[in-house]
């Protein structure tokens, strides 16, 4: 069988924390616990949650950007961490990332052309006039014109700089684009677009995706897979259907549950879909009741399988 | 109809802030508010929601200025006022809430006496004693171990924490208007339901009247009692939330309903692209001169139901 694009297996980020006193014990902050994650060729897994639970740093792992503590990533069955991991040139060539604020993750002193083809130039796949010619060709496909390519960031609105920020990801032909919050910078009017041609490019470029993100309504309508992390650790996985329609770790629930919805206005309050039924009288963990200390040895749990592909942790 | 509805606590009139005296990048925008009453100013960035709401403060920065029009606090022209008497009506009768916590807040002072500020400039109370007030408003936006937290400072707490600190410092002195630009645009979503809430509790409780600045649909739907749509420095339409939501009038909003993705929409025979805003809206429909559109508004019974 063949592997799949991306495998992340029993993934650790962890992070010093400095002691509390002089002969205190060590702490450690487990930013990323066990993660185990499998992207497919051609689809978009999202991972959602709160802001400090994991998954930027998730991500970075991928992007080769952070260190892990433990545990492999593998692309087509070949590492991208450890000793025989690919150089970072080529790694620039598997996966690319799109950043939340366009602005900020630009050259203010560059023009868009020399940005984009300096990639190009850099990894010696084209240069001159054939480098131009490229350049055109990816601001054309982003819905740009190729006369954007003299003109400095400063000079575009929002939409347009994430339109040059997808185009800079792709001049090297990645397989994988992280997509790290790529629209909740924007203007909801913006975001439809934004959204509708990274669903195009992934259609025509034949894409993977890894979106990042808190907004869930983004996420159910881009979104093969869905992870929700919460402290480090994914609390549920499944197919975007399963999560929508039937969430079921408590974490999850709240998350949809406290989505504002207009729609709810109109039609008095809103139903959260049922929950999938667990096996036996097992406890979600961890307990969202309490806040858990990243400090801590966290329970022992494991995912369970509750439906096709639907999997929520539950204690031990 | 006029005659069951209280007098607005802010009633803004033709109100028009130009960039300079010659470039107006707002135009003729009027709306009222009512006392108690929760209004929401939804557009998209640069539409003027935010430059409407720091005018009514007298927050504006060169170079904006309001360039005509009226905002009548409570019957009386703010915008004639002088500079001093503004100073003393802002954070008293009038407060405001801003989107990012961090930067509003002083990261020098602690929390506790960025609160018990409040009572010492607009009560002329003691240090000592408006420390003690500060720790009861702490208390009010529930913050854990309030005598605890006053003595940290800013950067010691997390962003709701934050959030409800800048709500307590704008409802210390219980105003009669509460503005709040965008206050939970950098929070998570579960903590922004938390904030929300706490918002219309306390405001309900004290008869506050709310502006509030977003441009999340959702949060609009879930706050406010009657809605006005903000599009290139206009006013394009007010109606009362359901009837927004339910029955909107100008091309500009109903574009906007149809561009956000929603939950629950997607079917499971495949990803639909969304619908742009673009393809809703003819852009002459979004230049021309018209007038706002209005509807009546309903019941105030229904509005405390």
């Amino acid at each position: 069988m063949k592997p799949p694009l991306l495998e992340i297996r029993d993934l650790n980020v962890h992070f010093p924390l400095p002691r509390r006193s002089l002969f205190g014990p060590k702490r450690t902050l487990r930013a990323v616990q066990g993660v185990n994650l499998t992207l497919n060729e051609g689809e978009c897994l999202s991972i959602v949650g709160e802001s400090g639970c994991g998954k930027s740093t998730t991500a970075l792992a991928v992007m080769g950007l952070q260190e892990p503590t433990s545990g492999e990533i593998l692309f087509q069955g070949r590492p991208l961490t450890g000793p025989s991991a690919p150089a970072r040139k080529e790694r620039a060539r598997i996966a690319q990332m799109v950043f939340q604020d366009p602005y900020a993750s630009l050259n203010p002193r560059q023009t868009i052309g020399r940005m984009l083809s300096s990639q190009l130039v850099l990894h010696a796949i084209a240069r001159g006039t054939e480098a131009s010619h490229r350049v055109a060709d990816m601001l054309t496909r982003v819905g740009l014109t190729p006369d954007h390519a003299d003109r400095y960031p400063h000079e575009f609105s929002g939409g347009q700089r994430q339109r040059i920020g997808i185009a800079r990801a792709l001049m090297l032909d990645p397989k994988i684009l992280v997509l790290d919050e790529p629209v909740s910078a924007l203007d909801v009017s913006i975001q439809a677009q934004i959204i509708n041609l990274l669903m195009d490019l992934q259609e025509t470029l034949g894409l993977s995706y890894i979106m990042i993100s808190h907004d869930l309504s983004v996420v159910e309508h881009v979104s093969d897979h869905v992870a929700v992390m919460y402290f480090g650790r994914v609390v549920e996985d499944g197919d975007w259907h399963s999560i929508f329609s039937s969430p079921t770790h408590p974490y999850t629930r709240r998350l949809i549950g406290s989505v504002p919805d207009p729609d709810a206005i109109l039609t008095g309050a809103r139903a959260l879909p049922d929950a999938a039924s667990v096996p036996g009288a097992a406890r979600f963990s961890p307990d969202i009741s309490r806040r858990p200390d990243p400090d801590e040895q966290p329970e022992a749990s494991e995912l369970v399988p509750i439906g096709q592909g639907h999997r929520v942790r539950l204690a031990q | 109809m006029n005659g069951i509805l209280p007098d607005p606590v802010l009633s803004v009139r033709n109100l028009r802030i130009g960039v300079g005296r010659r470039n107006e990048i707002l135009h003729d925008v009027s709306f009222d508010i009512l006392p108690g009453e929760t209004y929401g100013l939804v557009g998209e960035s640069g539409s003027g929601k935010s430059i409407t709401g720091l005018s009514v403060m007298g927050l504006l920065k060169r170079p904006l200025e309001v360039i005509g029009g009226s905002v009548l606090f409570r019957g009386q022209d703010v915008l004639k006022l002088g500079s001093r008497a503004r100073r003393r009506l802002r954070g008293d009768r009038m407060a405001m809430v801003f989107q990012e916590p961090m930067t509003a807040l002083n990261p020098l002072a602690t929390i506790g006496r960025q609160i018990a500020e409040m009572f010492v400039v607009h009560r002329g109370m003691g240090w000592a004693d408006a420390r003690r007030k500060a720790v009861e408003a702490l208390e009010s936006v529930r913050v854990p171990s309030p005598e605890e937290r006053a003595r940290s400072y800013p950067h010691q707490l997390s962003g709701g924490m934050r959030q409800r600190v800048m709500i307590a410092i704008a409802l210390a002195c219980r105003p009669d208007l509460l503005i709040a630009d965008e206050p939970t645009t950098a929070l998570d979503v579960t903590v922004q339901a938390g904030v929300l809430e706490l918002i219309a509790e306390l405001c309900k409780a004290e008869g506050t009247a709310v502006l509030l600045v977003s441009h999340d649909l959702g949060v609009i739907a879930n706050m406010c009692r009657r809605v006005g749509v903000m599009d290139r420095g206009r006013l394009v339409e007010e109606q009362d939330t359901r009837a927004l939501f339910a029955n909107p009038m100008h091309p500009y909003t109903r574009g906007l309903l149809a561009a956000r993705p929603r939950l629950g929409s997607r079917t499971l025979s495949g990803r639909g692209r969304l619908t742009e805003l673009d393809q809703v809206v003819a852009s002459e429909d979004r230049a021309r001169d018209t007038p706002t559109m209005t509807t009546p508004r309903g019941f105030q019974a229904e509005a405390t139901a």
